[in-house]
Parts: C-alpha cells; sequence; structure tokens
C-alpha cells in the first residue's frame, strides 16, 4: 500500500490545492484527522477538544512560514504530536486514558470482522497506553494514520532510520500489549 | 453483528492470532472519523481563525498596511485616469484595458501598467489637476510596496520572538515560573510587541499551572476586552472558567 500518498483520503485534495494554504483549507483536509489521532496519541478524552483547538492555534501562527512546497500532512501531524505532547504531560501519566476509556471487552465469540469501530478504539488505547510513548507515536502515525515512514520522521523532526527503528520496536511492544490484554481479558 | 458466530467459516475474536486481531482491529478503526456534526462544533470553536480563511493566515497589522496601501492606489489611479480624461478627450481611451483599480495588485504593478503609463505626469500638468485628488509623487514606488502577505513576520522589538519561544518551552517544560517571568520581560521590553497576544496566553496558562486563579480571571477578562477576535479567546475562557478545579 502506498502510504501518504494519493492513496490517504486527503491527499488527492492537497495535490490540486491552488494558491497559498490558509486555515481553512487545513482544517478542511485535515481537521477530522487532526481530531482523532490527537485522542490515538493519549489525549485524555476530556482535552481532545481543546487540544485539536490548539493545533489550530499553532497552525494559524506557523502558517505564514510554511514551505508552500512542502507536505502539509507531516507538517500538521508534527503539530499534533506536540500538542498531545503537552497535554499528555498535563494530565501525568497516560494510564488515565486507558483507565477511563477502557470498557467491555469484546467478546470471543464476536466475529473478526464485526468488531465495531468503538471497540476497536477502546482496545487499542488500552494497547497503545502500555507502550512506551515514542514506539506509540511512530505506531500510530505509520500503522493507523498511514503515513510513509519518511513522512513520520519528518514529523517527528527525527531520521528516517531512526523512524524505522522506532517502529519495529513499536510492532514489538504492540504484539505483547495485544498478548498480555488478550490474557487478561481471556479473549 | 452480522455474522453468525456459529459459522465455522467466520473468523471470531477468540480463535484468531495476535496478528489477525491486530489487523481486525486497525480495519475496523480506519475510518473512525468524527462526525460533520463534531466538525461544525469544533470549526465554530476555531471561529476568528475561519471567518476570513486567506486573511486569517495573515496577522492583522500586515492587513491593515495592505489596506492603506492599496487605498492609496486607488485614490491615485483614479486620480491618473481623470486626468488622463481630461487631457484626452475624444482620444480612444484605453482599448481593451481594464478599469486601474482591477489592476491594481500586491506587486503594485498598477503603477507600471499602460494606462497609467500613457499618461506623462508632468509637474506642469499636475498643477491643473484639481487639489483633492492625490499627487502622484505622493504614491509609494514598486520598491516600497510592502512584502508578500505570507513573508515572515517581523517583530518590532528585538529577540521578542525568540523571548516568547522561550516562556513558550518554559510552560511546556512544565516551568509555569520561568514562564511568567519570561513573559513579564517580555512586557517590559516589548511592551507594543508584535507577539502580546501570544505572551498573555502564555502568561495566562502559566498562573493556571501555578493555581493563580484571581490572576487567571483578571487577565482572561482583560484579554479578551482587549483582543475578543482573538484565535486564543476560547482557550483563555476556558482555562478561566475551568480554574477553580
Amino acid at each position: 500500500m502506498a502510504r501518504g500518498t494519493t492513496s490517504s483520503p486527503d491527499a488527492a485534495a492537497l495535490l490540486s490545492l491552488e494558491g497559498p494554504i490558509d486555515v481553512a483549507t487545513v482544517f478542511r483536509e485535515h481537521g477530522p484527522f487532526v481530531h482523532r489521532v490527537l485522542g490515538r496519541l493519549g489525549v485524555h478524552s476530556a482535552d481532545v477538544d481543546d487540544a485539536f483547538q490548539e493545533v489550530f492555534v499553532v497552525v494559524h501562527r506557523r502558517l505564514p512560514d510554511f514551505d508552500p512546497d512542502a507536505s502539509v500532512r507531516p507538517w500538521v501531524y508534527g503539530i499534533c504530536v506536540r500538542v498531545a505532547n503537552r497535554y499528555r504531560r498535563r494530565r501525568g501519566a497516560s494510564r488515565e486514558v486507558a483507565s477511563e476509556e477502557a470498557s467491555e471487552p469484546i467478546h470471543p465469540t464476536t466475529p473478526i470482522d464485526s468488531i465495531t469501530a468503538k471497540q476497536a478504539r477502546e482496545v487499542l488505547n488500552v494497547i497503545l497506553d502500555e507502550i512506551d510513548h515514542d514506539k506509540r507515536v511512530v505506531y500510530v502515525l505509520h500503522e493507523l494514520e498511514e503515513l510513509s515512514i519518511p513522512e513520520v520522521a519528518q514529523s517527528l523532526g527525527c531520521p528516517v532510520p531512526t523512524a524505522y527503528s522506532r517502529l519495529r520496536a513499536a510492532r514489538a511492544a504492540v504484539a505483547d500489549a495485544i498478548r498480555r490484554y488478550r490474557l487478561r481479558e481471556g479473549i | 453483528m452480522s455474522r453468525d458466530p456459529q459459522d465455522p467459516n467466520v473468523r471470531s475474536v477468540g480463535a484468531s492470532s495476535d496478528d489477525e486481531l491486530i489487523l481486525a482491529l486497525r480495519r475496523a478503526v480506519r475510518t473512525d472519523l468524527p462526525s460533520a456534526t463534531k466538525m461544525g462544533q469544533l470549526a465554530e470553536r476555531l471561529g476568528p481563525m475561519m471567518v476570513t480563511s486567506s486573511a486569517a493566515a495573515t496577522p492583522p497589522w500586515r492587513w491593515i498596511g495592505v489596506i492603506a496601501l492599496a487605498s492609496v492606489f486607488a485614490v491615485g489611479a483614479v486620480s491618473l485616469r481623470r486626468h488622463a480624461d481630461d487631457r484626452d478627450v475624444g482620444a480612444p481611451a484605453a482599448q481593451g484595458q481594464a478599469s486601474p483599480l482591477q489592476n491594481v495588485g500586491p506587486s503594485g504593478s498598477s503603477l507600471q501598467n499602460p494606462s497609467a503609463a500613457d499618461v506623462p505626469p508632468t509637474r506642469d500638468e499636475r498643477r491643473e489637476v484639481p487639489p483633492p485628488v492625490v499627487s502622484i509623487d505622493s504614491l509609494p514606488t514598486a520598491s516600497a510596496v510592502p512584502p508578500r502577505a505570507r513573508a515572515v513576520v517581523e517583530p518590532t522589538c528585538a529577540g521578542e520572538i525568540e523571548l516568547v519561544e522561550r516562556a513558550d518551552a518554559a510552560l511546556r517544560t512544565g516551568d509555569p515560573r520561568r514562564a511568567l517571568e519570561l513573559t513579564r520581560e517580555h512586557a517590559q521590553r516589548c511592551a507594543e510587541g508584535t507577539l502580546v497576544q501570544e505572551r498573555e496566553r502564555i502568561a495566562i496558562e502559566a498562573l493556571a499551572q501555578l493555581g493563580r486563579t484571581s490572576e487567571v480571571r483578571a487577565r482572561a477578562r482583560s484579554f479578551e476586552k482587549r483582543f475578543p477576535s482573538s484565535p486564543h479567546v476560547w482557550r483563555i475562557r476556558s482555562l478561566a472558567e475551568r480554574e477553580p478545579e
């Protein structure tokens, strides 16, 4: 799968953009993804709207300096990562998210293709809360938000090999976390 | 659940491998996005930034300059047109050309367009023009036109950006006292700076983190009065309301 290129839901629209990018355009093209990724990055559900607003305040402030030839998506995600970090620190331990949002586990007899988005979101939050935050970020950006690894590296301001090595570690950590989760919940 | 869990062809969660489960979870959240209603609410919160989309990306003080300059161009262009009309009555007027006003652009090219260039602005002729119009000498030259709206914001106070960035960094690294000190320094050094709103936002956040409720509220009220359309208003208001916790 070609990640972060025209396969992403917003990329095609972005590629066709003409003229300067403004806040409304970023909101229209990326807003839903910004809101979603903040939760996935461990921002407490009660803080997601505030964090969302803060992301766009930063976008608004930084947009005049944004290179019009650069890709908007990793830039916006990079802002999301930094804002999410700030909110997580304010809330303290990231486990607070899991403890608040975890709910009924999925029943073992549920057909695997019938898992609802809500169930999946809750389980993923529990799993992601168990792994190291740096790994979580890479996992979320690449595996869930489907950014390419160079885009992930650009978002995080780290070298591409570092992003790759974090991804490998993140996948292993997620595999361990899902194993523990299943043992715990009996599924 | 539309599928029958007893169907042997249907893989259940309990029977799936860890990898299959992870893939299924990822598939399930792939299109999990906030509703249009939710996005509408969020757009409302961003109000001041979203009202005039392209204008929002440009600091307001720049637009004041741009509008003022555009007004000068407009008056100047009208003056030139009137001047030309007075002189060239009966002559074919600027064949196929748009109004000089339509040619006024951010690059100031209207001053060099053919309709304007066709009018030699000699001093003697200008004396014949009625006094209310603006003289061409008062119009800025192309080189005096301000940079494009997307140019980097130039602070009015040396080191202002660094100072505000340091305050913001102190806040982000959990040192609200230091952040507050730096905002005080900014207030002293850059009282009329271009990043006053930023400074106030940081100061209010720092006060909130320090639990100085009454100061948060007072400062938030003052901020809202002073900058009612600031993109920070919502955040600051929420801090002032949340503080009692």
